[in-house]
């Protein structure tokens, strides 16, 4: 993963960053989780058929945006630590210790 | 209603549900700013503008349809309450409602023919500009939701791409 310079982003394994990041990647896929439950009726056949596709490309934006922050967390994860760190990675070892903010859809 | 309005409380739940996870996603571009910001205070690369910048637009499409489908719901219920406020007139004039259709009811009435005729052409004219409004808020939904599908289906390309 790059910074989208094409250069990697040097000792950026930030723990707020992590921490920030591994929310939105949790808040993301529980919102895209969260939408397949509804089951919106509009009473108009050409908007409902919109609305249905819609919520199926909104779901499946959001699980492509927890994939991207998940990509960039252990990118900078892995930028922290180093090859030689066989342990738990900087980013799990930052998020445990800060833990996730609540995120309830 | 008509018996063709869905479910407004579908709507509006939904609706909260988008406007809410939208909220969410702005706090957490919110939470990122600020790491951000000082590491390029330091000198460093912006180590989530990317994701800051896919973040803020799938949290306006949330937004936007969220606000559109809690316009829809209002409407409807607005409607709903114009609709019901038709019904003693309707039934004094010996009419009923057919989906968006003023007709008179089975059976005699008592009502003079032309009277009866009056306040049809009457009625069926306030019922046409209150299924008139909500017509208008569904086109202007549709319209909104086939440009945010697409939107939405570039973000999803842009995460998966890494670009």
């Amino acid at each position: 993963m790059t910074d989208g310079t094409g250069q990697r982003a040097a000792g950026a394994a930030d723990p707020a960053t992590l921490r920030a990041l591994a929310d939105a990647r949790a808040g993301a896929r529980s919102l895209s989780d969260a939408l397949l439950t509804h089951l919106p009726d509009v009473g108009d056949l050409a908007t409902q058929r919109l609305l249905d596709a819609w919520v199926e490309q909104g779901a499946d934006t959001l699980r492509a945006l927890a994939e991207a922050l998940e990509e960039r967390l252990l990118d900078l994860g892995s930028a922290g630590t180093g090859p030689a760190d066989t342990g738990p990675s900087a980013t799990e070892r930052s998020v445990e210790a800060g833990g996730l903010r609540g995120w309830a859809p | 209603m008509t018996g063709t309005d869905g479910d407004a409380a579908s709507i509006s739940a939904l609706g909260g549900t988008l406007r809410g996870g939208a909220g969410r996603l702005a706090d957490h571009v919110h939470d990122l700013d600020a790491p951000a910001g000082r590491q390029v205070r330091r000198g460093g690369a912006d180590p989530t503008a990317r994701e800051r910048d896919l973040l803020t637009r799938t949290a306006t499409e949330l937004d936007a349809v969220g606000g559109l489908l809690q316009t829809l719901t209002a409407t409807t219920a607005e409607s709903t309450a114009r609709l019901r406020a038709l019904e003693p007139d309707l039934r004094r004039a010996g009419l009923v409602l057919e989906g968006s259709l003023v007709v008179e009811a089975p059976g005699p009435s008592r009502v003079e023919p032309d009277t009866r005729l009056r306040e049809r052409a009457r009625l069926q004219e306030l019922l046409n500009r209150i299924t008139s409004t909500r017509a208008r808020e569904l086109a202007r939904l549709r319209r909104e939701l086939e440009r945010s599908t697409a939107a939405l289906a570039r973000i999803s390309d842009r995460s998966r791409s890494g670009a």
